[in-house]
């Protein structure tokens, strides 16, 4: 005790001598500034800043918990320490390792039980051990800032993510790898997912698996009244697991009806009668994950809000899987048009299935609304290009790759979509793979011809046919560029300063690929070159090119202390 | 169309509404008043802060405008700072401060984000004690509450 009085008295006059201290202290007093301070620091320096005084442990040691790996259960002294600040933990990204890639014990911690040749069981079972604590510790104590949750599995059914209690999730993603054991399609349902996770905005899933909205042989409950209330506590103590407190009103959307909750508890812990929850849902991405279209359609009852919808078809498990059996029908659309009213970005990849034109048309006249349009692998052409100008005038995304058709089909598409970049002034994204622009020469007088009204692009991905000199002159008209993917034609990008220096405004790019001629080695200078002039470069991906580059690559981008770039480069 | 600005001792800054609206706060303020000539006072930023802000909405004017996301990455890095904003971050740390504290009562956002990795990069690779000597920070703990922390974070040393 009389240890410390004298460090305080030692530290007073320090503190009071210097009045311009001041504003340090002022700004190191506000939490939020800490907070700000925090998200930029690796775990090693957090640690350190945990341990400076007890209004900064306070806002550092939360942050320690952003990412939880897997193999972080193992590290010794975690699992409760993670327990003892679950309240402050704001974000779960759990990754299940795949066996092949153990942690590897470090000289300096002492992992024993982890230790390769003396593991006694097998790894499958270690991982599921893990899993159990991420359970234990979420139901130990109530997570109020608890805000985003990402799980993915392997070799399981995605259900069991749904045991974890984190009711005040705002944002779920959910993914599987492997094949399920126990089933081989597994099936996830909208009624449960909502019981669990019932302040939820955005859901992700990705993975084989379906999803449907309620098991098949239920009523639907109708909602009592327009304010249908969400899923509380009862709900969850149904699968067996109990939320102690109510979440904080400000993660709850306007749905909540505390009120109601009561008279409600006598339809809710039944587990095969659902009440249908409607849900403040705004966001829904599947990326595999089946769903037929009567099932998408029945989601309308869960998902009222719902204003963005993905659904993207992925090759999984190194094979082409066909997932979904889709057929279009004006009815379709318009069943969906009145399920989802609020539909503001559409966006749809499958890979077997191609959407023929027609289809396109039906859809863009259905949804004047979209701000998003995205159909990859479809019958995009011209038609469908002229019915989005007329129909769809608030666009700013816009994904049309791999547009399928033949060549008249694809130059009669690429002429209307020319004219629509030289008149759409609001566009910010444009991804065009296997689209490739025709710039043509500059003229006497020195001006390019083709000058697109798209001054606001920030994003863009197609490809060009041209000199290198007049596609980065072009390019040089979006100054807030910010991601860039040349993808045709081949680039040598040998004369830097007459290539990039013409796109001397477009300092912003953050990502850029581009393909380097075949047999072309990258050049020191070359890299040098555009690490000095993309200041905001995060990820540089380089296709073709030699793959031991790699090394060297990453070497000039360590000397010239840049190493927040990640360096990609794959030969073709 | 220009907007006035005043700082706390008084002096008054003539800038673009463009660039001032790159603070959220006077940006709704702008919109709650309407077409109004008036100048907006600003009674926490001092003249000398106030430049420097300005300095740097004017460099970022055409910066597209960054939505808060929800689903943000927590998993930033610092070293991924412009040089010229490097350059603009080069101001003893009194002033480092109060650019933090201006960015953070403008609700400037990307201000506020440069301000911070700053600090964080100031933070890298110092000890709690070397921290506490750059900040000017009281340490409130025992050297047993100290210690207590250390061992309770062991697991992330080496993460």
């Amino acid at each position: 005790m009389a240890l410390r009085l004298k460090l305080k008295q030692f530290n007073k006059p320090h503190q009071s001598a210097s009045s311009t201290s001041s504003q340090t202290t002022l700004a190191l007093d506000i939490p939020e500034i800490l907070m700000t301070i925090a998200l930029f620091l690796n775990h090693h320096s957090l640690t350190n800043c945990a341990r400076v005084c007890k209004d900064w442990k306070a806002v550092f040691q939360s942050q320690l918990y952003r990412v939880i790996l897997a193999a972080d259960f193992y590290r010794p002294g975690f699992a409760r320490s993670f327990q003892n600040n679950i309240s402050v933990v704001t974000s779960i990204e759990w990754i299940q390792e795949s066996p092949t890639r153990l942690p590897v014990a470090s000289k300096k911690s002492v992992w024993h039980p982890f230790h390769r040749k003396k593991a006694s069981k097998p790894l499958a079972s270690i991982s599921h051990e893990s899993f159990e604590q991420l359970q234990q510790s979420l139901s130990a104590g109530p997570t109020p800032s608890l805000k985003s949750l990402s799980v993915r599995v392997q070799n399981q059914h995605p259900n069991c993510i749904l045991s974890l209690a984190a009711a005040t999730a705002i944002s779920l993603q959910i993914s599987t790898t492997g094949r399920c054991p126990l089933s081989s399609s597994p099936r996830l349902y909208m009624g449960d997912i909502l019981q669990s996770y019932p302040s939820l905005v955005h859901l992700t899933l990705k993975g084989v698996f379906t999803l449907s909205s309620r098991p098949l042989g239920e009523q639907a409950v109708p909602t009592p009244g327009p304010t249908a209330f969400l899923a509380t506590a009862a709900a969850t103590t149904a699968i067996g697991l109990s939320i102690p407190s109510p979440f904080s009103s400000s993660s709850v959307g306007p749905h909540t009806s505390s009120s109601s909750s009561t008279a409600h508890n006598a339809v809710v812990g039944v587990r095969s009668r659902v009440a249908d929850h409607s849900s403040s849902i705004e966001s829904l991405s599947l990326y595999q994950t089946d769903i037929s279209q009567d099932e998408l359609l029945e989601l309308r009852v869960f998902l009222p809000e719902l204003k963005s919808l993905l659904i993207e078809e992925l090759p999984a498990h190194n094979e082409m899987i066909r997932t979904y059996y889709w057929t279009w029908s004006p009815t379709f659309i318009r069943s969906l048009r009145t399920a989802f009213p609020h539909m503001q970005s559409l966006r749809l990849g499958f890979m077997f299935e191609i959407i023929e034109e027609n289809t396109i048309v039906e859809i863009l006249q259905s949804f004047p609304l979209l701000t998003t349009v995205g159909f990859r692998n479809a019958k995009f052409g011209q038609r469908a290009m002229e019915a989005l100008q007329q129909h769809c005038k608030l666009v700013v995304c816009l994904d049309i790759s791999f547009a399928y058709g033949d060549d008249q089909f694809k130059a009669a598409l690429n002429a209307e979509l020319l004219h629509f970049l030289r008149t759409s002034t609001h566009l910010r994204e444009l991804v065009a793979e296997g689209v490739i622009f025709h710039l043509e020469e500059p003229t006497g007088t020195g001006v390019i011809r083709t000058s697109w009204a798209c001054t606001k692009l920030e994003k863009l991905v197609c490809g060009f046919q041209g000199t290198e000199s007049t596609i980065f002159q072009h390019l040089s008209q979006f100054p807030m560029l910010s991601h860039l993917m040349i993808v045709h034609p081949s680039l040598i990008i040998s004369s830097i300063d007459t290539t990039f220096a013409l796109m001397e405004q477009s300092n912003k790019i953050e990502y850029l690929w581009f393909k380097q001629q075949r047999g072309q080695l990258l050049k020191k200078e070359m890299i040098e070159w555009l690490l000095k002039h993309l200041p905001k470069l995060k990820k540089l991906h380089v296709a073709g090119g030699a793959i031991e580059q790699k090394k060297a690559a990453k070497k000039w981008r360590r000397e010239a202390q840049r190493l927040g770039v990640v360096v990609e480069i794959d030969s073709c | 169309m220009p907007v006035i600005l005043v700082s706390s001792d008084s002096q008054e800054f003539k800038v673009d509404k463009e660039v001032a609206e790159r603070s959220i706060l006077i940006k709704n303020m702008l919109e709650d008043v309407g077409e109004s000539d008036s100048p907006i006072p600003l009674p926490n930023v001092t003249a000398t802060v106030l430049t420097k802000v300005i300095e740097y909405c004017e460099h970022h004017r055409n910066d597209p405008v960054q939505v808060p996301d929800e689903t943000d990455d927590p998993r930033k890095r610092s070293n991924d700072i412009e040089e010229w904003d490097m350059k603009f971050m080069q101001v003893d740390q009194e002033m480092l401060f109060e650019i933090i504290l201006a960015a953070n009562y403008l609700d400037i956002k990307p201000l506020l984000d440069v301000g911070c990795k700053t600090v964080a990069n100031i933070i890298k690779g110092k000890t709690p004690e070397e921290i506490r000597k750059a900040f000017n920070i009281v340490n409130d703990f025992t050297p047993e509450e100290e210690a207590q922390i250390k061992k309770e974070n062991e697991w992330a040393e080496d993460r």
